[in-house]
């Protein structure tokens, strides 16, 4: 049985589960297993859940809380023992392993899992038996299916989990001037740039797109929270991400599904080429100004 | 008899003054004779700079000349008249109407000087404060010396013998002498003693004070006096680079607000000092190099930076250089192993196994920013045809220049260690730079273990050059005077005669030499990550682009720094190291 | 008591050499993540005056690379720093060794993840161990009476607040405010007044079954050229690629 952990904030199943279902409906087909997906929360959607066979849908209030969901996952994971069980690799989904056999950052998997570590410089093969494979955002393309699909409910209660963590509230950040996630074109502001914010703005402007940052320049407060683009912000997938000054550590990459980047980088070996269509190695203050010149003319 | 008794009573307010004043110099740290070595050369300095108010006349500031000189007649006059007078002794010759003659002529110099002074006060000029006490004691001198002409025997003096004039005359006297030292004009007395308390030299010696100081029992008494000798004149605020550029760094207000009030009022120096603005300052050197009272600012700045980093407030990408340079050796952040990667084809030679009579110590600027390392490559091939015996030290690890000028004493004692030891391993015998920070720093090492023989390489090449064949370029250029060169090592005149050589025709700037407008790298400047929108840099350049078409800088610091200056204000100038100049006259290619 | 977590990593600026059974380092570091942690620790030991110990894990290469970071941890406000060589081994015989010493904390922090991590999270396997909850991607923490006020950073920016019950174990992921600069001078005050104590633990050694690689070339086209050719070729692209 292939287990599929179904990510769900506000009420809302996340992207990645699709992606997630994508790769596990390829490999169940092969290996002719059950894909389960499970599913934890309040009211949700189960609409787009077709590619899997089967739905475990534990329903209760509390489960809002994905803090408790740890706890649930562990008692379905005995009931049913799984293969393999696969997770998103985002903060939520690396609260749920608990002491699980566990693959972290995992970009594909058939008969031996591939998963990137030490920062993006070492690839690495393994092989897992059983247990936990945390995927990272954007490794397949979503698969929405709509689909009736038989739905075998759990109660919280019957399960058995008494665990005193409450969910106090979520936050949302400041209210949004512009959505990233929807835009064509974005101009990504990293460490390397964050001197010329103005002149990406104007960059973004001519191109008519948005401005986004990778997380050092938001944790320092020069743009609002809701133009980070990474794991833990935005995901885009603009037609053109212009990465300036990023140098594309994992956790920015994962929020990037773009059909073209191209980056300005110092340093030659910066990750984010891995990704890029186009690279420039040079100075960022030096080069965009003199581009927006040219775009100007 | 009231005459003595009153005399009595001024007397006692001055003594206790300079009793208070020598009580809060003994609260300090340091003891008198750290700044009495060298006692000959001291009392020369003493004499010569006084009487000629060298720095004076340098800054523009006749009019003090004019004040002071009078000063000096005067009190050799009043020894006599009022003073021994009193007491039915009198000194002949001072009562010649000839002496009389030349005092009533130093008078009226005095009483030029004056006009001026008080034409500056009126009409205002940047930075200097229009105090109370300044236009009390302009009217004090005024008052007397046109009494003491009044009064005078000589051709010119009016020869009047009125007691009330001679009483109104003393009694302007003794208030004027109590009223000098309860003002900002107790520097009369003191900053003659400044300049015989003078640095030698610009190398900070150890102190042990790796926290710094703000406390009064902190400082050492030296930075202390500065605070007494200074005649809140604002030439230092006038000449600061910082200030230029829209910061609230004033180093007038330091000395003459944060530390009077310190020594008089106690606390900390916090207390009447603002900790961020500690940071702006680029340790140029310029405030300490202009001011007429010799007072040592960036002594004082340097022990407010170590206290504040000592708390942990320091700004981002300081920190980070700070990390960078104890991690990997270079501020870049670098791996330490990449260090002479850009010599790597070059085959150079290693002075850890190879004698070299010259290490050259390349620095960070000239091995990790890839402008500057083609200028590296440019000087290691310059030197070869120089035939310069030359190899380079694999374990090179930045300096520590601007560590020390960060305020991190304790790091850069480490690293000094650390460079030492691989200095003494290798084989040389002398060092030369391509970086006056780093020509800065390796003197200091003599306090820290080892004295090298460094060079700054204009000191090496000149003669070698001389004999070469050179091909004359024929541009007209300027020369910008980098302060670790020159304000802080005193050598201005190397790379001139240098670009003499060349044959090209040398402009110079309205602020050359000492006066030279720092370029805003110094003092942790190039690695800030906060910076105001002017920068020092920019006024420079504009400064340059308005007498040559070329400005020639002898510091990698000084090429990045114009460089991006030069772009943000579109100017048509070209920047270029000395060594790009040489190289070229030499036909030596990249 | 709080205890932290202090693991040393391999240092990627000084870089890697990668061959197909191992990756051997040139230099180590303290995890970022686990410094910040420090940080936290020392910021609730203000904040709630909690008694503070830095616990360091190297392997044999970063034993004494380590002490640098746990002598740092002390100079910003740790009471006691511990130090436990760590053998070849997998994060789950790690946290199993440690239950036992971490049992007396109420608090336990360290990084979510360390960089050199990839099978198992330590953070969240020695709340396994010890049987008490775990809540990574941590960004604030305060305490209300008996319970814990959690700051989790979520994804698209929002940011879930938990309450729960110590004793827990809390994955770091950055600390309230940046770790405060310790200068040199105090550091080497430190080093001479204070020790670190060396913990003996045995613990399982444990070889895994995987291949490491270096990342795949980049299929990327470098524009190169002077910076005004540069700008000149990117105009010319992105005018094609937007139309």
């Amino acid at each position: 049985m292939i287990m599929v952990y179904a990510e769900v904030l506000n009420g809302v199943i996340s992207d990645i589960t699709y992606e997630i279902l994508r790769k596990a409906r390829e490999i169940a087909d092969h290996t002719e297993e059950e894909v389960v997906t499970v599913v934890m929360g309040y009211n949700v959607d189960l609409k787009y859940l077709g590619a899997s066979d089967r739905i475990i849908y534990v329903e209760d209030e509390r489960l809002k809380n994905f803090a408790l969901h740890r706890y649930v996952l562990e008692k379905i994971i005995d009931k049913y023992s799984p293969r393999i069980i696969l997770i998103g690799n985002t903060s939520i989904g690396m609260d749920l392993i608990g002491g699980q056999p566990c693959i972290i950052s995992c970009y594909d998997f058939n008969d031996s899992v591939k998963s990137i570590s030490y920062g993006g410089k070492v690839f690495i093969e393994s092989k897992l038996d059983r247990g936990i494979l945390l995927i990272n955002r954007g490794s397949f393309e979503p698969l929405r299916v709509e689909k009736e699909v038989k739905v075998e409910r759990l109660s919280l209660d019957e399960l058995g989990v008494k665990v005193d963590i409450e969910l106090v509230e979520i936050i949302r950040p400041e209210v949004e001037d512009v959505d990233i996630s929807k835009a064509e074109i974005v101009v990504g502001v990293g460490r390397g740039a964050q001197n010329i914010i103005d002149v990406a703005e104007e960059l973004a402007k001519i191109l008519n797109g948005v401005v986004g940052a990778s997380r050092p320049v938001i944790d320092q407060g020069l743009l609002p929270r809701s133009r980070q683009v990474g794991r833990s912000g935005k995901t885009i997938s603009p037609k053109l991400y212009l990465a300036l000054g990023i140098s594309g550590a994992m956790e920015h990459i994962e929020g990037v599904k773009a059909k073209n980047v191209i980056a300005i980088n110092k340093d030659k070996n910066a990750p984010i080429f891995r990704i890029s269509r186009y690279g420039v190695v040079g100075d960022v203050e030096e080069i965009v100004p003199l581009l927006l010149e040219r775009l100007r003319s | 008899m009231i005459f003595q008794v009153l005399l009595a009573i001024a007397i006692s307010f001055v003594l206790y003054r300079l009793y208070t004043a020598y009580k809060i110099l003994r609260t300090c740290r340091g003891k008198f004779s750290d700044r009495l070595n060298g006692l000959p050369k001291r009392i020369l300095v003493f004499f010569i700079h006084n009487i000629t108010q060298k720095k004076h006349l340098k800054s523009g500031a006749v009019f003090h000349s004019f004040i002071f000189w009078g000063f000096i007649i005067y009190l050799i006059s009043y020894i006599n008249d009022p003073l021994l007078v009193s007491f039915g002794y009198s000194i002949e010759i001072l009562e010649t109407p000839g002496f009389h003659l030349i005092r009533d002529l130093f008078g009226i110099m005095v009483l030029i000087g004056v006009a001026i002074a008080f034409f500056r006060r009126i009409k205002g000029v940047e930075y200097l404060e229009n105090t109370l006490d300044a236009w009390i004691t302009l009217i004090l001198i005024t008052s007397v010396v046109v009494l003491s002409i009044l009064m005078s025997k000589s051709p010119i003096g009016f020869k009047a013998d009125n007691e009330a004039l001679w009483w109104a005359h003393t009694m302007l006297l003794l208030f004027f002498m109590v009223f000098v030292f309860y003002s900002k004009h107790m520097h009369i007395f003191f900053a003659p003693l400044s300049v015989l308390f003078t640095e030698f030299d610009r190398l900070l010696e150890k102190d042990g004070r790796y926290e710094g100081s703000e406390r009064l029992d902190e400082f050492h008494w030296r930075e202390v006096f500065n605070a007494f000798s200074c005649a809140n004149c604002g030439r230092c605020d006038r000449v600061c680079p910082a200030l230029k550029t829209g910061s609230e760094l004033s180093p007038r207000r330091i000395i003459f607000k944060a530390m009077r009030s310190l020594a008089f009022k106690k606390g900390k120096i916090f207390d009447y000092l603002d900790k961020k603005v500690i940071w702006d300052c680029y340790l140029c050197l310029a405030c300490t190099e202009v001011c007429p009272s010799y007072n040592e600012h960036y002594r004082i700045i340097i022990q407010l930076r170590r206290k504040i980093l000592s708390e942990g407030i320091v700004d981002e990408g300081i920190q980070r250089a700070l990390i960078n340079i104890n991690r990997y050796g270079n501020s870049f952040g670098r791996p330490s192993r990449l260090r002479f990667s850009w010599a790597k084809d070059l085959g150079f030679k290693d002075v850890r196994k190879d004698f070299a009579e010259y290490l050259w110590y390349v620095g960070d600027y000239a091995c990790y920013h890839p402008e500057i390392q083609r200028i590296s490559r440019l000087a290691f091939k310059v030197f070869k045809k120089l035939g310069l015996d030359f190899g380079l030290l694999p374990d090179e690890r930045n300096a520590g220049n601007d560590l020390r000028r960060v305020g991190e004493e304790g790091l850069f004692e480490l690293i000094a260690e650390k460079n030492i030891k691989s200095l003494e391993k290798a084989k040389f015998n002398k060092i030369i730079t391509t970086d006056p920070h780093t020509y800065h720093a390796l003197k200091e090492y003599r306090f820290f273990g080892r004295e090298f023989e460094v060079y700054h390489y204009t000191q090496v090449i000149y003669d070698l050059l001389k004999n070469a064949k050179i091909k004359k370029l024929n541009y007209r250029v300027t020369y910008h005077d980098p302060c670790y060169l020159g304000r802080y090592n005193k050598e201005y005149e190397m790379p001139r005669k240098i670009l003499k050589l060349l044959g090209v025709e040398l402009v110079e700037m309205k602020r050359n030499r000492e006066n030279s407008l720092c370029c805003g790298a110094g003092g942790g400047g190039i690695w800030k990550m906060e910076e105001r929108k002017e920068k020092p840099s920019y006024i420079r350049v504009k400064e340059a682009s308005e007498v040559a078409d070329i400005l020639v800088v002898a510091c990698p610091k000084d090429y990045v720094m114009f460089l991006d200056a030069v772009k943000a204000c579109g100017l048509d100038l070209k920047v270029v190291d000395l060594i790009e100049l040489i190289a070229e006259s030499l036909e030596v290619n990249e | 008591m709080i205890g932290v977590i202090v693991r040393a990593v391999p240092d990627l600026v000084e870089g890697l050499e990668i061959s197909e059974r191992e990756v051997l380092p040139y230099r180590y570091m303290a995890n970022e993540m686990d410094e910040y942690a420090v940080e936290q620790a020392v910021i609730l030991k203000e904040r709630y005056g909690f008694d503070v110990d830095v616990i360091g894990l190297a392997n044999e290469e970063a034993y004494s690379e380590i002490d640098d970071a746990l002598f740092t941890a002390i100079a910003r406000g740790v009471d006691r720093a511990y130090k436990i060589m760590i053998p070849k081994t997998t994060s789950y015989k790690i946290a199993r060794a440690l239950s036992d010493i971490l049992k007396k904390y109420d608090l336990i922090l360290t990084g979510t993840i360390a960089i050199d991590e990839y099978y198992g999270l330590l953070s969240s396997l020695i709340a396994h161990e010890l049987k008490i909850p775990y809540i990574g991607s941590v960004i604030g923490v305060e305490i209300d009476g008996e319970d814990l006020i959690v700051k989790k950073e979520l994804e698209g920016g929002l940011i879930g607040v938990l309450r729960l019950k110590k004793p827990a174990v809390l994955g770091i992921i950055t600390s309230e405010r940046p770790p405060r600069y310790i200068p040199f001078s105090r550091l080497r005050e430190v080093m001479k007044s204070h020790e670190i104590k060396e913990i003996d633990l045995s613990i399982e050694e444990e070889e895994l079954d995987v291949t490491f690689k270096e990342p795949p070339e980049p299929k990327v086209e470098f524009i190169e050229g002077t910076a005004d050719e540069i700008a000149e070729k990117l105009a010319k692209i992105l005018r094609e690629m937007i139309t």
